[in-house]
């Protein structure tokens, strides 16, 4: 009876695909997204409740002007940070590609190998290997090459390594996906037509894996300014982010409106960077990269 | 604490710290696992007080991690069991506690509501306790039901400013803050202000408790942090402020100080008597430092949530660690200050001799030097505490 009823109404189907996520979403994102809306219009304390009043939206100004710092900084490091993974995931992702051969599935392998750890036993994984006195540090330090006071750890060299580091996978697989689909005969076509092999990357190699670094980027981009965890444990003060001040607010301060109009602005501010990112690209890599 | 301690005991007897540190692997991950299985099973409504005097089968207690005596293979905790045969009712004792803040979140919404809690006791900080308290989340004790308690509370718990007529909170034990130093690199650092010294620069950490900080901070300052007020808070902000600035102060921790200090990252840093007392046990080169001005001690206190179903039996629970007996097995194993009088008289009377030893350590059982030198942070008023909240959050960059 359902598939007949399918069968004779066939635009019912794609919403019957859709409608699991559509669910989820509302039920996981809009609904919590909306109860945040409505807390950051809130005034008051824990002990004297909280009432809503349409006026309490100058927390929002407030609020941006007190962690501009945070935020900016937050910014700053997502944008290190997808850098980074860039520099070092396009070379490897080409590699990969094109050079590894048999070695392909074991190198894929472990580009995702640190996943079957918890994220957080990597960060605090770091400590140990970048410690001041550590295996790495401990002997630069023994041979003089180093001064006796030089550290990682808590600077914001730290945090910008832990955050690419963790999301470094998700710039890898998206770029080598799109690398690995290029009809090698166009860069033979390019050779044929006595393009030098850089002429022969840049003009059809690298404009082909656009849409997987643009993927790439936003898979790295997003979480990273969202990120607390990196400088939470990596950093110092003068390291944190956006996130911790969130969840400080949150979970320390009890400054429930706050910290819901915080997390509203940073959502606001990724969509932003995200718009600005997709213009510079064009809306084609976008929808390419992503669909 | 003497090389004497580290010896352990049978079953049946006292056992101290060190069997903890011998067993500490599979117990922590026993623990671990333990306090990630429940966030409280859901009771029925409160019974009320005074309507149901007799005891419940069931009782759910939610305290910290390492903060109960556990037997030689850790695999019973001896006066819970106890408890259990005596009373003939069965103890869901989870370590749900791991910092006062999240765990308040997760009972803030039922209370709020006026619901139970899930929780007969629940056993947090002072100054979270008096913000329970403040909020009128917890039910007043029927002292009828609790004579050794009301006979054995020692005399300084009795009149505290957050309850002064001791009408809700039963203290579990005592915590002090001081500083730890790695001897070879900070043999120096007699008082809190050493901590700024330049051989230190990157090599400091604080605490992200801010009454253990603030505290120390301002007994450095000369400031007693039992008559806080924001006028001394902002001059303790201020000694603090420029060392964070300048890198001295490399990081704000909870109890994470341990590795960094064991690693050497840390050479000197705020930190828990009790700690520094078992991170000694495997890396000698860690001591303990009284700061010149003065430690800071608090109090982790048992309440009864209001609308808690098993109020009664909760009220048995708390009487039962006031029993000396109970508090000196539950004290020569945990190694806390108790607030139970006549515990020290039964460790010190113990055959084993490491055991008896643990009744002459002041941080055990605080003589009047050590007294002299332990100062409570003041209760704070919501405004206060929001407001010292707030700049100890910009403090360390949120």
């Amino acid at each position: 009876m359902l598939l007949a009823f399918i069968r004779r109404r066939r635009g019912v189907v794609p919403l019957l695909l859709l409608a699991p996520a559509l669910l989820w979403l509302a039920a996981f994102y809009v609904y919590p997204a909306f109860q945040m809306l409505q807390a950051s219009l809130w005034s008051g304390t824990l002990e004297t409740g909280f009432q809503f009043s349409w006026s309490n939206v100058a927390t929002y100004p407030l609020a941006l002007g007190r962690y501009a710092d945070q935020f900016t900084r937050s910014l700053v490091y997502g944008a290190a940070a997808t850098a980074l993974c860039l520099g070092l995931a396009f070379p490897l992702a080409y590699f990969i590609a094109y050079r590894a051969e048999r070695w392909r599935n074991l190198l894929l392998f472990i580009v995702v190998a640190p996943f079957f750890t918890s994220f957080l036993l990597r960060v605090i994984a770091w400590k140990t290997v970048l410690g001041d006195d550590g295996f790495i540090l401990g002997p630069l330090k023994a041979l003089g090459l180093l001064s006796s006071d030089f550290r990682i750890l808590a600077t914001p060299a730290a945090v910008i390594f832990g955050i690419a580091y963790n999301f470094l996978p998700f710039m890898i697989l998206p770029i080598y996906v799109s690398l690995e689909k290029i009809d090698r005969r166009f860069v033979e076509a390019a050779k044929d037509l006595y393009a030098s092999p850089w002429q022969a990357f840049r003009r059809i190699t690298l404009p082909l894996a656009m849409p997987g670094v643009f993927a790439g980027s936003l898979l790295v981009f997003i979480p990273s300014i969202g990120d607390f965890v990196n400088a939470e444990l990596l950093g110092s003060a003068q390291t944190k982010l956006i996130g911790n001040v969130i969840q400080s607010r949150f979970l320390v301060n009890n400054d429930y409106p706050v910290a819901a109009a915080l997390s509203f602005m940073l959502m606001a501010g990724i969509l932003a960077a995200v718009f600005v990112y997709a213009r510079l690209l064009g809306t084609d890599e976008l929808e390419s990269g992503i669909g | 604490m003497s090389d004497q301690t580290e010896q352990t005991r049978d079953e049946g007897t006292l056992i101290n710290r060190r069997t903890v540190l011998k067993v500490g692997a599979l117990a922590g991950v026993a623990a671990f696992l333990a306090a990630c299985g429940t966030s409280g099973s859901s009771s029925t409504p409160s019974d009320s007080a005074g309507a149901g005097q007799s005891v419940s089968p069931k009782l759910n207690v939610a305290n910290w991690t390492l903060y109960i005596d556990l037997s030689s293979d850790s695999s019973t905790r001896p006066t819970v069991t106890d408890f259990e045969t005596k009373y003939g009712t069965s103890v869901n004792y989870q370590e749900a506690v791991n910092d006062n803040d999240s765990f308040f979140g997760t009972i803030q919404a039922p209370l709020q509501a006026g619901q139970d809690s899930g929780w007969d006791i629940v056993t947090l900080t002072d100054w979270m306790a008096a913000r329970i308290l403040r909020l009128g989340w917890a039910e007043k004790i029927d002292k009828a039901n609790m004579p050794d308690f009301n006979a054995n509370l020692l005399d300084v718990y009795r009149g505290r400013s957050i309850d002064p007529n001791v009408e809700y909170l039963a203290p579990w034990a005592g915590i002090v803050a001081g500083i730890a130093i790695d001897k070879k690199k900070a043999a120096f650092v007699k008082r809190f202000t050493d901590l700024f010294d330049p051989r230190l620069k990157g090599r400091v950490s604080l605490l992200t408790e801010m009454r253990d900080t603030m505290g120390l901070a301002m007994l450095a300052n000369g400031d007693d942090p039992s008559k806080v007020d924001r006028v001394s808070f902002d001059r303790a902000i201020a000694l603090i402020k420029p060392n964070v600035a300048s890198g001295q102060i490399r990081q704000f921790t909870g109890n994470d100080y341990k590795e960094l200090i064991i690693k050497g990252d840390v050479m000197a840093c705020a930190a828990w008597r009790g700690d520094v007392v078992q991170i000694a046990y495997d890396s000698p080169n860690i001591g303990w430092v009284t700061p010149a001005d003065g430690c800071t001690f608090a109090s982790d206190n048992m309440i009864i949530p209001l609308g808690a179903a098993h109020k009664y039996t909760a009220e048995l629970w708390m009487n039962w660690y006031y029993m000396p007996e109970n508090a000196a097995r539950l004290t020569a194993y945990i190694q806390y200050v108790s607030p139970v009088k006549g515990t020290k008289e039964v460790i010190a009377a113990n055959s084993d001799p490491a055991v008896a030893a643990l009744a002459s350590d002041p941080f055990i059982f605080p003589d009047a030097t050590v007294s002299a030198e332990l100062h409570v942070f003041g209760a704070l008023s919501e405004a206060d505490e929001k407001y010292m909240n707030d700049a100890f959050s910009a403090l360390q960059g949120n």
